[in-house]
Protein backbone atom coordinates (compact mmCIF):
# COMPACT_ATOMS: atom_id res chain seq x y z
CA UNK A 1 0.00 0.00 0.00
CA UNK A 2 1.39 3.63 -1.12
CA UNK A 3 -1.42 5.37 0.43
CA UNK A 4 -4.36 4.74 2.69
CA UNK A 5 -8.05 6.01 3.27
CA UNK A 6 -7.24 8.60 5.59
CA UNK A 7 -4.67 10.01 3.75
CA UNK A 8 -6.83 10.05 0.84
CA UNK A 9 -9.87 12.22 3.32
CA UNK A 10 -7.17 14.57 4.48
CA UNK A 11 -6.13 15.05 0.96
CA UNK A 12 -9.49 15.62 -0.43
CA UNK A 13 -9.86 18.45 2.24
CA UNK A 14 -6.59 20.33 1.34
CA UNK A 15 -8.14 20.16 -1.96
CA UNK A 16 -11.35 21.59 -0.42
CA UNK A 17 -13.39 18.69 -2.72
CA UNK A 18 -16.03 16.40 -0.96
CA UNK A 19 -16.08 12.45 -1.65
CA UNK A 20 -19.03 9.96 -0.84
CA UNK A 21 -16.92 6.57 1.54
CA UNK A 22 -17.33 5.07 -2.05
CA UNK A 23 -15.49 7.49 -4.33
CA UNK A 24 -12.71 7.70 -1.34
CA UNK A 25 -12.22 4.03 -1.65
CA UNK A 26 -11.86 4.10 -5.42
CA UNK A 27 -10.37 7.25 -5.81
CA UNK A 28 -7.28 5.18 -3.21
CA UNK A 29 -7.21 2.28 -5.49
CA UNK A 30 -6.41 4.43 -8.10
CA UNK A 31 -4.03 6.45 -6.77
CA UNK A 32 -2.17 3.61 -4.48
CA UNK A 33 -1.63 2.34 -8.18
CA UNK A 34 -0.79 5.35 -9.77
CA UNK A 35 1.61 5.75 -6.74
CA UNK A 36 3.26 2.73 -7.11
CA UNK A 37 4.10 3.28 -10.89
CA UNK A 38 5.70 6.78 -9.67
CA UNK A 39 8.17 4.81 -7.13
CA UNK A 40 10.10 3.94 -10.13
CA UNK A 41 11.83 7.34 -9.57
CA UNK A 42 13.24 5.81 -6.80
CA UNK A 43 15.88 3.71 -8.40
CA UNK A 44 17.77 6.99 -9.47
CA UNK A 45 20.20 8.29 -7.50
CA UNK A 46 19.58 12.22 -7.43
CA UNK A 47 21.55 13.82 -4.28
CA UNK A 48 23.47 15.39 -6.58
CA UNK A 49 21.60 16.16 -9.32
CA UNK A 50 19.84 20.29 -9.66
CA UNK A 51 16.02 20.66 -9.62
CA UNK A 52 14.79 21.59 -13.10
CA UNK A 53 11.79 23.71 -12.72
CA UNK A 54 11.95 25.96 -15.99
CA UNK A 55 13.15 24.20 -19.04
CA UNK A 56 14.31 27.03 -21.82
CA UNK A 57 16.33 29.13 -19.21
CA UNK A 58 15.52 32.29 -21.36
CA UNK A 59 14.75 35.42 -19.12
CA UNK A 60 11.06 36.15 -18.15
CA UNK A 61 9.84 39.19 -20.12
CA UNK A 62 8.44 41.84 -18.21
CA UNK A 63 6.62 45.26 -19.55
CA UNK A 64 7.09 48.40 -18.35
CA UNK A 65 5.33 49.26 -14.92
CA UNK A 66 2.83 51.79 -16.49
CA UNK A 67 -1.10 52.17 -15.92
CA UNK A 68 -2.63 51.12 -19.00
CA UNK A 69 -5.77 50.76 -19.84
CA UNK A 70 -7.37 47.54 -18.29
CA UNK A 71 -11.05 45.36 -17.69
CA UNK A 72 -14.29 47.84 -16.24
CA UNK A 73 -15.58 47.14 -13.27
CA UNK A 74 -18.91 45.91 -15.36
CA UNK A 75 -16.96 43.42 -17.41
CA UNK A 76 -15.16 42.42 -14.13
CA UNK A 77 -18.16 41.40 -12.34
CA UNK A 78 -19.86 39.96 -15.70
CA UNK A 79 -18.87 36.62 -15.09
CA UNK A 80 -19.29 36.31 -11.16
CA UNK A 81 -22.16 33.96 -10.22
CA UNK A 82 -23.13 36.75 -7.50
CA UNK A 83 -21.80 40.47 -6.97
CA UNK A 84 -23.33 43.74 -5.52
CA UNK A 85 -21.76 46.83 -5.18
CA UNK A 86 -18.86 46.71 -7.56
CA UNK A 87 -18.05 43.96 -5.47
CA UNK A 88 -18.21 39.71 -5.68
CA UNK A 89 -20.17 38.97 -3.34
CA UNK A 90 -19.62 35.33 -1.15
CA UNK A 91 -21.87 33.46 1.60
CA UNK A 92 -20.91 33.87 5.13
CA UNK A 93 -17.36 33.04 6.08
CA UNK A 94 -17.56 32.21 9.70
CA UNK A 95 -21.55 30.46 10.35
CA UNK B 1 -18.49 23.45 -52.10
CA UNK B 2 -17.26 19.66 -50.93
CA UNK B 3 -13.96 19.77 -53.16
CA UNK B 4 -13.04 23.69 -51.39
CA UNK B 5 -13.04 22.28 -47.89
CA UNK B 6 -10.57 19.99 -49.07
CA UNK B 7 -7.87 21.72 -50.14
CA UNK B 8 -5.03 22.79 -47.60
CA UNK B 9 -5.05 26.05 -45.40
CA UNK B 10 -2.14 27.03 -47.95
CA UNK B 11 -4.08 26.16 -51.30
CA UNK B 12 -7.43 28.01 -49.51
CA UNK B 13 -5.11 30.90 -48.73
CA UNK B 14 -3.36 31.26 -52.43
CA UNK B 15 -6.10 31.07 -53.63
CA UNK B 16 -8.10 33.56 -52.10
CA UNK B 17 -5.15 36.42 -52.48
CA UNK B 18 -5.57 35.42 -56.48
CA UNK B 19 -9.39 35.90 -56.14
CA UNK B 20 -9.93 32.63 -57.77
CA UNK B 21 -12.45 31.94 -54.86
CA UNK B 22 -13.39 34.60 -52.41
CA UNK B 23 -13.33 34.43 -48.41
CA UNK B 24 -17.18 33.80 -47.72
CA UNK B 25 -16.78 31.15 -50.28
CA UNK B 26 -14.13 29.63 -48.00
CA UNK B 27 -16.29 29.77 -44.98
CA UNK B 28 -19.42 28.73 -46.81
CA UNK B 29 -17.22 25.65 -48.14
CA UNK B 30 -16.24 24.72 -44.53
CA UNK B 31 -20.40 25.24 -43.01
CA UNK B 32 -21.24 23.11 -45.95
CA UNK B 33 -19.09 20.25 -44.90
CA UNK B 34 -19.70 21.01 -41.16
CA UNK B 35 -23.61 20.56 -42.32
CA UNK B 36 -22.79 16.64 -43.63
CA UNK B 37 -20.73 15.57 -40.94
CA UNK B 38 -20.28 17.17 -37.81
CA UNK B 39 -23.51 15.00 -36.74
CA UNK B 40 -21.26 12.02 -36.75
CA UNK B 41 -17.99 13.69 -35.40
CA UNK B 42 -19.17 16.50 -32.89
CA UNK B 43 -15.77 18.21 -33.19
CA UNK B 44 -17.33 21.78 -32.52
CA UNK B 45 -18.77 22.88 -29.01
CA UNK B 46 -20.53 26.10 -31.01
CA UNK B 47 -20.11 26.99 -34.50
CA UNK B 48 -20.00 30.83 -35.42
CA UNK B 49 -21.72 30.67 -38.59
CA UNK B 50 -22.91 34.55 -38.56
CA UNK B 51 -19.63 36.07 -37.20
CA UNK B 52 -17.52 34.10 -39.51
CA UNK B 53 -19.47 35.27 -42.69
CA UNK B 54 -19.36 38.47 -41.59
CA UNK B 55 -15.85 38.47 -40.65
CA UNK B 56 -15.30 36.78 -44.50
CA UNK B 57 -16.76 39.67 -45.88
CA UNK B 58 -14.51 42.48 -44.03
CA UNK B 59 -11.81 40.00 -45.53
CA UNK B 60 -13.39 40.05 -49.37
CA UNK B 61 -14.33 43.86 -48.65
CA UNK B 62 -10.56 44.60 -48.22
CA UNK B 63 -9.21 42.28 -51.02
CA UNK B 64 -11.88 43.91 -53.47
CA UNK B 65 -10.52 47.60 -52.25
CA UNK B 66 -6.81 46.63 -52.94
CA UNK B 67 -5.89 46.37 -49.37
CA UNK B 68 -3.21 43.57 -47.81
CA UNK B 69 -5.56 42.11 -45.04
CA UNK B 70 -2.87 39.92 -43.68
CA UNK B 71 -0.77 36.48 -44.33
CA UNK B 72 -4.06 34.20 -43.56
CA UNK B 73 -6.86 36.26 -44.75
CA UNK B 74 -9.92 34.61 -45.51
CA UNK B 75 -8.58 31.25 -43.65
CA UNK B 76 -11.05 29.22 -42.11
CA UNK B 77 -9.88 28.23 -38.30
CA UNK B 78 -11.13 26.50 -35.40
CA UNK B 79 -9.87 26.99 -31.96
CA UNK B 80 -10.10 24.36 -29.17
CA UNK B 81 -12.30 25.76 -26.18
CA UNK B 82 -9.15 26.31 -24.07
CA UNK B 83 -8.32 29.54 -25.74
CA UNK B 84 -10.41 32.45 -24.23
CA UNK B 85 -12.54 34.28 -27.26
CA UNK B 86 -14.41 37.36 -26.00
CA UNK B 87 -17.85 37.10 -26.28
CA UNK B 88 -18.51 33.43 -26.57
CA UNK B 89 -18.55 30.91 -23.82
CA UNK B 90 -14.95 29.02 -23.19
CA UNK B 91 -15.68 25.61 -21.26
CA UNK B 92 -12.67 23.98 -21.33
CA UNK B 93 -14.80 21.02 -21.31
CA UNK B 94 -16.05 21.47 -17.99
CA UNK B 95 -19.27 22.26 -16.01
CA UNK B 96 -17.54 24.38 -13.59
CA UNK B 97 -17.05 26.78 -17.30
CA UNK B 98 -20.37 26.30 -18.73
CA UNK B 99 -21.19 29.97 -18.46
CA UNK B 100 -18.13 31.70 -18.35
CA UNK B 101 -17.57 33.82 -20.98
CA UNK B 102 -14.46 35.88 -21.97
CA UNK B 103 -14.13 39.41 -21.75
CA UNK B 104 -10.92 39.12 -23.93
CA UNK B 105 -9.17 37.68 -26.67
CA UNK B 106 -6.53 35.19 -25.89
CA UNK B 107 -3.10 36.57 -27.48
CA UNK B 108 -3.00 34.02 -30.02
CA UNK B 109 -6.34 35.08 -31.10
CA UNK B 110 -6.35 38.35 -32.05
CA UNK B 111 -3.10 37.25 -33.79
CA UNK B 112 -5.08 34.73 -36.14
CA UNK B 113 -7.73 38.00 -36.64
CA UNK B 114 -5.13 40.56 -37.38
CA UNK B 115 -3.46 37.83 -40.15
CA UNK B 116 -6.83 37.77 -41.58
CA UNK B 117 -7.76 34.52 -40.32
CA UNK B 118 -11.64 33.57 -39.58
CA UNK B 119 -13.25 32.00 -36.60
CA UNK B 120 -15.41 28.97 -37.04
CA UNK B 121 -16.07 27.79 -34.11
CA UNK B 122 -14.80 26.36 -30.95
CA UNK B 123 -13.85 22.81 -30.24
CA UNK B 124 -14.31 19.70 -28.22
CA UNK B 125 -11.79 18.67 -25.60
CA UNK B 126 -10.90 16.60 -22.45
CA UNK B 127 -12.25 18.55 -19.19
CA UNK B 128 -9.25 21.03 -18.51
CA UNK B 129 -6.85 19.45 -21.29
CA UNK B 130 -6.71 16.40 -18.93
CA UNK B 131 -6.48 13.11 -21.06
CA UNK B 132 -5.76 11.39 -24.01
CA UNK B 133 -9.29 10.32 -25.92
CA UNK B 134 -11.48 13.33 -25.55
CA UNK B 135 -13.69 11.34 -23.56
CA UNK B 136 -13.47 13.49 -20.67
CA UNK B 137 -15.08 16.18 -21.59
CA UNK B 138 -18.37 17.05 -19.92
CA UNK B 139 -20.60 17.55 -22.72
CA UNK B 140 -19.65 15.08 -25.54
CA UNK B 141 -17.93 12.12 -27.53
CA UNK B 142 -15.74 13.39 -30.64
CA UNK B 143 -15.54 10.45 -32.91
CA UNK B 144 -12.21 9.59 -34.99
CA UNK B 145 -13.14 10.54 -38.69
CA UNK B 146 -11.69 7.13 -39.59
CA UNK B 147 -13.42 4.78 -37.71
CA UNK B 148 -16.52 6.40 -35.57
CA UNK B 149 -16.34 3.85 -33.37
CA UNK B 150 -12.69 5.18 -32.24
CA UNK B 151 -11.79 7.77 -30.10
CA UNK B 152 -10.27 10.62 -31.48
CA UNK B 153 -7.32 11.12 -29.39
CA UNK B 154 -6.60 14.07 -26.69
CA UNK B 155 -7.17 16.07 -25.56
CA UNK B 156 -7.33 18.34 -28.51
CA UNK B 157 -9.60 15.93 -30.00
CA UNK B 158 -11.81 18.19 -31.36
CA UNK B 159 -9.47 20.18 -33.56
CA UNK B 160 -7.61 17.31 -34.71
CA UNK B 161 -11.07 15.98 -35.87
CA UNK B 162 -12.57 19.24 -37.48
CA UNK B 163 -9.09 19.58 -39.44
CA UNK B 164 -9.30 15.17 -40.37
CA UNK B 165 -12.71 15.87 -41.67
CA UNK B 166 -12.30 18.53 -43.79
CA UNK B 167 -14.60 20.94 -41.66
CA UNK B 168 -11.61 23.43 -41.41
CA UNK B 169 -8.12 23.13 -43.41
CA UNK B 170 -6.55 24.52 -39.55
CA UNK B 171 -7.29 24.56 -35.83
CA UNK B 172 -5.23 25.14 -32.95
CA UNK B 173 -4.51 23.14 -30.05
CA UNK B 174 -2.74 23.00 -26.73
CA UNK B 175 -0.17 20.23 -25.30
CA UNK B 176 0.45 19.62 -22.03
CA UNK B 177 2.06 16.06 -22.68
CA UNK B 178 1.24 15.36 -25.85
CA UNK B 179 -2.42 16.72 -26.26
CA UNK B 180 -1.78 17.95 -30.37
CA UNK B 181 0.62 15.45 -31.22
CA UNK B 182 -1.34 12.22 -30.09
CA UNK B 183 -4.83 13.63 -31.70
CA UNK B 184 -3.00 14.72 -34.91
CA UNK B 185 -1.65 10.90 -35.18
CA UNK B 186 -4.63 9.04 -34.24
CA UNK B 187 -6.83 11.89 -36.74
CA UNK B 188 -4.17 11.59 -39.79
CA UNK B 189 -2.71 15.15 -39.93
CA UNK B 190 0.06 17.12 -38.86
CA UNK B 191 0.28 18.77 -35.41
CA UNK B 192 2.88 20.82 -33.99
CA UNK B 193 3.98 21.14 -30.20
CA UNK B 194 6.29 24.23 -30.75
CA UNK B 195 9.21 25.18 -28.21
CA UNK B 196 8.35 25.91 -24.53
CA UNK B 197 7.67 30.08 -24.95
CA UNK B 198 7.79 30.07 -29.10
CA UNK B 199 3.52 31.48 -28.55
CA UNK B 200 1.84 33.29 -26.26
CA UNK B 201 -0.24 31.47 -23.44
CA UNK B 202 -2.30 34.79 -22.35
CA UNK B 203 -5.74 33.62 -22.49
CA UNK B 204 -5.03 29.94 -22.73
CA UNK B 205 -6.69 28.53 -19.57
CA UNK B 206 -3.88 26.92 -17.35
CA UNK B 207 -3.40 23.18 -16.71
CA UNK B 208 0.63 22.78 -16.09
CA UNK B 209 2.30 26.28 -16.49
CA UNK B 210 5.64 24.72 -17.08
CA UNK B 211 4.66 22.70 -19.69
CA UNK B 212 1.49 24.26 -21.51
CA UNK B 213 2.04 25.42 -25.19
CA UNK B 214 -0.60 25.86 -28.05
CA UNK B 215 0.03 24.88 -31.22
CA UNK B 216 -1.12 24.24 -34.84
CA UNK B 217 -2.89 21.41 -36.49
CA UNK B 218 -3.37 21.92 -40.48
CA UNK B 219 -3.53 19.46 -43.65
CA UNK B 220 -0.35 20.13 -44.81
CA UNK B 221 3.67 20.65 -43.03
CA UNK B 222 3.19 24.57 -44.40
CA UNK B 223 -0.39 25.20 -43.22
CA UNK B 224 0.95 24.84 -39.74
CA UNK B 225 4.49 26.88 -40.86
CA UNK B 226 1.71 29.64 -41.80
CA UNK B 227 0.11 29.64 -38.99
CA UNK B 228 3.08 29.84 -36.40
CA UNK B 229 4.31 32.21 -37.89
CA UNK B 230 1.42 34.16 -37.09
CA UNK B 231 1.06 33.06 -33.82
CA UNK B 232 4.34 33.06 -32.52
CA UNK B 233 6.31 35.79 -30.66
CA UNK B 234 6.89 37.79 -27.63
CA UNK B 235 3.94 39.21 -25.82
CA UNK B 236 4.29 41.72 -23.16
CA UNK B 237 0.74 39.54 -21.34
CA UNK B 238 2.74 36.14 -20.81
CA UNK B 239 6.39 36.37 -18.92
CA UNK B 240 7.22 32.83 -20.51
CA UNK B 241 6.56 34.39 -23.87
CA UNK B 242 10.40 34.79 -25.61
CA UNK B 243 12.18 37.14 -27.55
CA UNK B 244 13.32 34.79 -29.97
CA UNK B 245 12.98 36.34 -33.73
CA UNK B 246 9.99 34.85 -35.78
CA UNK B 247 10.87 33.71 -39.26
CA UNK B 248 8.23 33.17 -42.11
CA UNK B 249 8.51 29.72 -41.56
CA UNK B 250 6.32 28.91 -44.79
CA UNK B 251 9.22 30.67 -46.83
CA UNK B 252 12.05 28.49 -46.23
CA UNK B 253 10.22 24.80 -46.32
CA UNK B 254 12.53 23.70 -49.24
CA UNK B 255 15.71 22.62 -48.00
CA UNK B 256 17.58 19.39 -48.87
CA UNK B 257 18.17 16.65 -46.39
CA UNK B 258 21.24 16.18 -47.56
CA UNK B 259 23.73 15.17 -44.51
CA UNK B 260 20.87 16.15 -41.47
CA UNK B 261 21.41 13.37 -38.83
CA UNK B 262 17.97 11.78 -37.76
CA UNK B 263 18.81 10.23 -34.38
CA UNK B 264 16.72 6.81 -33.65
CA UNK B 265 16.42 6.58 -29.85
CA UNK B 266 16.30 2.81 -29.09
CA UNK B 267 14.38 3.38 -26.02
CA UNK B 268 11.48 4.78 -28.41
CA UNK B 269 11.42 1.30 -30.00
CA UNK B 270 11.16 -1.57 -27.22
CA UNK B 271 10.96 -4.75 -28.12
CA UNK B 272 7.20 -5.01 -27.48
CA UNK B 273 6.41 -2.40 -29.63
CA UNK B 274 3.51 -2.22 -32.01
CA UNK B 275 5.00 -4.14 -35.16
CA UNK B 276 2.81 -2.10 -37.78
CA UNK B 277 3.95 1.31 -35.80
CA UNK B 278 7.31 0.53 -35.43
CA UNK B 279 7.21 -0.43 -39.32
CA UNK B 280 5.33 2.85 -40.18
CA UNK B 281 8.42 4.80 -38.79
CA UNK B 282 11.63 2.85 -39.90
CA UNK B 283 10.27 3.30 -43.31
CA UNK B 284 9.94 6.90 -43.01
CA UNK B 285 13.56 6.65 -42.04
CA UNK B 286 14.53 4.65 -44.84
CA UNK B 287 12.89 6.98 -47.30
CA UNK B 288 14.85 10.12 -45.45
CA UNK B 289 17.95 8.33 -46.04
CA UNK B 290 17.01 7.93 -49.85
CA UNK B 291 16.79 11.84 -49.91
CA UNK B 292 20.25 11.68 -48.19
CA UNK B 293 19.66 11.68 -44.78
CA UNK B 294 21.83 9.96 -42.48
CA UNK B 295 20.08 7.85 -39.76
CA UNK B 296 22.05 7.04 -36.67
CA UNK B 297 21.25 5.26 -33.33
CA UNK B 298 20.90 7.40 -29.93
CA UNK B 299 20.31 6.76 -26.85
CA UNK B 300 17.81 8.87 -23.94
CA UNK B 301 18.40 6.64 -21.26
CA UNK B 302 16.08 8.05 -18.74
CA UNK B 303 13.15 7.07 -20.77
CA UNK B 304 11.52 5.06 -18.61
CA UNK B 305 11.18 7.86 -16.10
CA UNK B 306 9.63 10.13 -18.21
CA UNK B 307 5.58 9.32 -17.43
CA UNK B 308 6.03 9.54 -13.76
CA UNK B 309 8.19 12.74 -13.40
CA UNK B 310 5.18 13.83 -15.84
CA UNK B 311 2.17 12.95 -13.64
CA UNK B 312 4.22 14.71 -10.79
CA UNK B 313 4.84 17.43 -12.21
CA UNK B 314 1.88 18.07 -14.41
CA UNK B 315 -0.90 17.27 -11.44
CA UNK B 316 1.05 19.16 -9.06
CA UNK B 317 1.08 22.88 -11.12
CA UNK B 318 -2.55 21.62 -12.16
CA UNK B 319 -3.85 21.18 -8.19
CA UNK B 320 -2.18 24.93 -7.58
CA UNK B 321 -3.40 26.35 -11.23
CA UNK B 322 -7.26 24.85 -10.61
CA UNK B 323 -7.17 26.33 -7.09
CA UNK B 324 -8.87 29.47 -8.62
CA UNK B 325 -12.06 27.98 -9.50
CA UNK B 326 -13.92 28.57 -6.11
CA UNK B 327 -17.44 30.11 -6.90
CA UNK B 328 -16.46 33.21 -6.54
CA UNK B 329 -15.50 35.50 -9.61
CA UNK B 330 -16.68 33.14 -12.40
CA UNK B 331 -17.66 30.00 -12.64
CA UNK B 332 -20.26 27.38 -10.89
CA UNK B 333 -21.46 27.99 -8.03
CA UNK B 334 -23.04 25.62 -5.41
CA UNK B 335 -26.43 26.51 -4.23
CA UNK B 336 -27.93 27.09 -1.08
CA UNK B 337 -24.16 26.73 0.96
CA UNK B 338 -24.55 27.62 4.15
CA UNK B 339 -20.74 29.37 4.78
CA UNK B 340 -17.99 30.23 2.75
CA UNK B 341 -16.29 26.47 3.03
CA UNK B 342 -19.17 24.58 1.93
CA UNK B 343 -19.36 26.81 -1.24
CA UNK B 344 -15.90 25.95 -1.91
CA UNK B 345 -16.39 22.54 -1.24
CA UNK B 346 -19.65 21.75 -3.18
CA UNK B 347 -18.58 24.24 -6.03
CA UNK B 348 -15.50 22.37 -6.92
CA UNK B 349 -17.13 18.72 -6.00
CA UNK B 350 -20.38 19.44 -8.46
CA UNK B 351 -18.03 21.70 -11.13
CA UNK B 352 -15.54 19.06 -11.58
CA UNK B 353 -15.20 15.79 -13.92
CA UNK B 354 -13.82 12.88 -11.71
CA UNK B 355 -10.02 12.80 -14.30
CA UNK B 356 -9.87 16.53 -12.57
CA UNK B 357 -10.64 15.39 -9.17
CA UNK B 358 -7.97 12.49 -9.54
CA UNK B 359 -5.35 14.70 -11.15
CA UNK B 360 -6.08 17.73 -8.34
CA UNK B 361 -6.09 15.00 -5.80
CA UNK B 362 -2.57 13.57 -6.72
CA UNK B 363 -0.71 16.83 -7.38
CA UNK B 364 -2.60 17.85 -3.98
CA UNK B 365 -0.76 14.80 -2.24
CA UNK B 366 2.74 15.17 -3.75
CA UNK B 367 2.98 18.71 -2.72
CA UNK B 368 1.23 18.22 0.84
CA UNK B 369 3.49 18.47 3.72
CA UNK B 370 6.30 15.57 4.16
CA UNK B 371 5.95 14.33 0.60
CA UNK B 372 7.00 17.35 -1.43
CA UNK B 373 10.35 16.12 -1.27
CA UNK B 374 9.97 12.44 -2.08
CA UNK B 375 7.90 13.39 -5.03
CA UNK B 376 8.22 16.79 -6.61
CA UNK B 377 11.33 17.84 -5.90
CA UNK B 378 12.80 14.00 -6.82
CA UNK B 379 10.86 14.58 -9.95
CA UNK B 380 12.63 18.26 -10.58
CA UNK B 381 15.76 16.68 -10.12
CA UNK B 382 14.83 13.51 -12.81
CA UNK B 383 13.79 16.59 -15.08
CA UNK B 384 17.17 17.49 -15.19
CA UNK B 385 18.59 14.14 -16.31
CA UNK B 386 15.85 14.32 -19.14
CA UNK B 387 16.57 17.20 -20.19
CA UNK B 388 20.74 16.05 -19.59
CA UNK B 389 19.94 13.07 -22.37
CA UNK B 390 18.41 15.09 -25.25
CA UNK B 391 21.26 17.84 -24.77
CA UNK B 392 23.57 14.57 -25.49
CA UNK B 393 21.52 13.39 -28.15
CA UNK B 394 21.77 16.46 -29.76
CA UNK B 395 25.18 16.74 -30.02
CA UNK B 396 25.44 13.72 -31.84
CA UNK B 397 21.96 14.36 -34.10
CA UNK B 398 20.44 17.68 -35.57
CA UNK B 399 16.63 16.22 -35.26
CA UNK B 400 14.77 13.13 -33.38
CA UNK B 401 12.66 10.36 -34.87
CA UNK B 402 10.44 8.08 -32.80
CA UNK B 403 6.65 6.78 -33.15
CA UNK B 404 4.27 9.53 -31.90
CA UNK B 405 2.13 6.83 -30.31
CA UNK B 406 2.51 3.79 -28.79
CA UNK B 407 -0.87 2.35 -30.78
CA UNK B 408 -3.21 3.09 -33.23
CA UNK B 409 -6.43 5.22 -32.03
CA UNK B 410 -8.24 2.68 -29.58
CA UNK B 411 -12.10 2.75 -28.96
CA UNK B 412 -14.21 4.49 -26.81
CA UNK B 413 -14.05 2.77 -22.95
CA UNK B 414 -11.15 1.00 -23.42
CA UNK B 415 -9.11 3.17 -21.43
CA UNK B 416 -11.68 4.79 -19.07
CA UNK B 417 -11.42 2.46 -16.25
CA UNK B 418 -7.84 2.01 -15.70
CA UNK B 419 -6.02 5.73 -15.29
CA UNK B 420 -2.66 4.89 -15.52
CA UNK B 421 -3.15 2.63 -18.93
CA UNK B 422 -4.59 6.00 -20.75
CA UNK B 423 -1.56 8.04 -18.74
CA UNK B 424 0.32 5.19 -20.60
CA UNK B 425 -0.44 6.44 -24.33
CA UNK B 426 1.68 9.33 -23.80
CA UNK B 427 4.54 7.61 -23.70
CA UNK B 428 6.27 9.04 -26.52
CA UNK B 429 5.30 12.71 -25.87
CA UNK B 430 5.51 13.51 -22.89
CA UNK B 431 8.93 14.13 -22.05
CA UNK B 432 9.30 16.48 -24.80
CA UNK B 433 7.25 18.77 -22.81
CA UNK B 434 9.28 17.97 -19.63
CA UNK B 435 12.30 19.23 -21.37
CA UNK B 436 10.81 21.99 -23.25
CA UNK B 437 11.57 21.31 -27.22
CA UNK B 438 9.46 21.45 -30.23
CA UNK B 439 8.11 18.16 -32.09
CA UNK B 440 5.54 17.64 -35.06
CA UNK B 441 3.89 14.57 -35.44
CA UNK B 442 3.57 13.47 -39.32
CA UNK B 443 1.50 11.01 -40.90
CA UNK B 444 3.75 8.03 -42.10
CA UNK B 445 1.49 5.25 -42.99
CA UNK B 446 -2.00 3.10 -42.28
CA UNK B 447 -2.27 0.02 -39.87
CA UNK B 448 -4.29 -3.00 -41.28
CA UNK B 449 -6.88 -1.70 -39.02
CA UNK B 450 -7.37 0.68 -41.43
CA UNK B 451 -6.09 4.04 -39.03
CA UNK B 452 -3.40 5.95 -39.28
CA UNK B 453 0.00 5.60 -37.76
CA UNK B 454 2.16 8.93 -37.03
CA UNK B 455 5.74 9.74 -37.15
CA UNK B 456 6.87 12.15 -34.50
CA UNK B 457 9.82 14.29 -35.45
CA UNK B 458 11.90 16.22 -32.35
CA UNK B 459 14.07 19.35 -32.57
CA UNK B 460 16.13 21.30 -30.60
CA UNK B 461 14.97 24.57 -28.51
CA UNK B 462 13.78 26.97 -31.16
CA UNK B 463 14.71 24.85 -34.47
CA UNK B 464 10.51 24.46 -35.46
CA UNK B 465 12.34 25.78 -39.12
CA UNK B 466 14.31 22.72 -39.07
CA UNK B 467 11.32 20.55 -38.36
CA UNK B 468 8.97 22.03 -40.68
CA UNK B 469 11.86 21.54 -43.67
CA UNK B 470 12.77 17.98 -42.66
CA UNK B 471 8.70 17.46 -42.34
CA UNK B 472 7.78 18.69 -45.27
CA UNK B 473 10.32 16.61 -47.51
CA UNK B 474 9.13 13.62 -45.99
CA UNK B 475 5.45 14.63 -46.87
CA UNK B 476 5.65 15.34 -50.26
CA UNK B 477 7.95 11.88 -50.42
CA UNK B 478 5.25 9.79 -48.75
CA UNK B 479 2.38 11.85 -50.31
CA UNK B 480 -0.06 10.56 -47.45
CA UNK B 481 -2.73 13.24 -47.80
CA UNK B 482 -3.53 11.79 -51.75
CA UNK B 483 -3.32 8.39 -51.21
CA UNK B 484 -5.11 7.93 -48.01
CA UNK B 485 -8.69 10.01 -46.95
CA UNK B 486 -10.94 8.66 -43.87
CA UNK B 487 -13.71 6.96 -45.63
CA UNK B 488 -16.10 6.77 -42.62
CA UNK B 489 -17.62 9.95 -43.69
CA UNK B 490 -18.06 9.65 -47.07
CA UNK B 491 -19.83 6.30 -46.76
Amino acid sequence: MNIGIETVRHVARLANIDFSDQELELFTRQLDSILGYIDKLNELETARIEPTSHVTRIEQTLREDRAAESLSVTQALANAPESKDHHFTVPKVIS
Amino acid sequence: MQQLSRLSGSEILTRIRSREISAQEATRASLARMEIVEEKVRAFRCILEAEALTAAGAIDAALARGEDPGPLAGLPVALKDVLCLAGHPTTCGSKILENFIPPYDATVIRRLKEAGAVILGKTNMDEFAMGSSTENSAFEKTRNPWDLDRVPGGSSGGSAAAVAADMVPVSLGSDTGGSIRQPAAFCGIPGLKPTYGRVSRFGLVAFASSLDQVGPFGKTVEDLARVLSVISGQDPRDSTSAGVPVPEYAGQLSSPLRSIRLGVPREYFPSGLDAEIGGAVRTLLTRAEGLGARVVEISLPHTDYSIPTYYILATAEASSNLARYDGVRYGYRAKGAKDLGEMYRRSRSEGFGGEVKRRIMLGTYVLSSGYYDAYYLKAQKVRTLLKNDFDEAFKKADLIVTPTTPSTAFRFGEKTDDPLQMYLSDIFTATINLVGIPALSLPCGIATNGLPIGAQIIGPAFSEARLFQVAAALESELDFRSRHRPAALDA
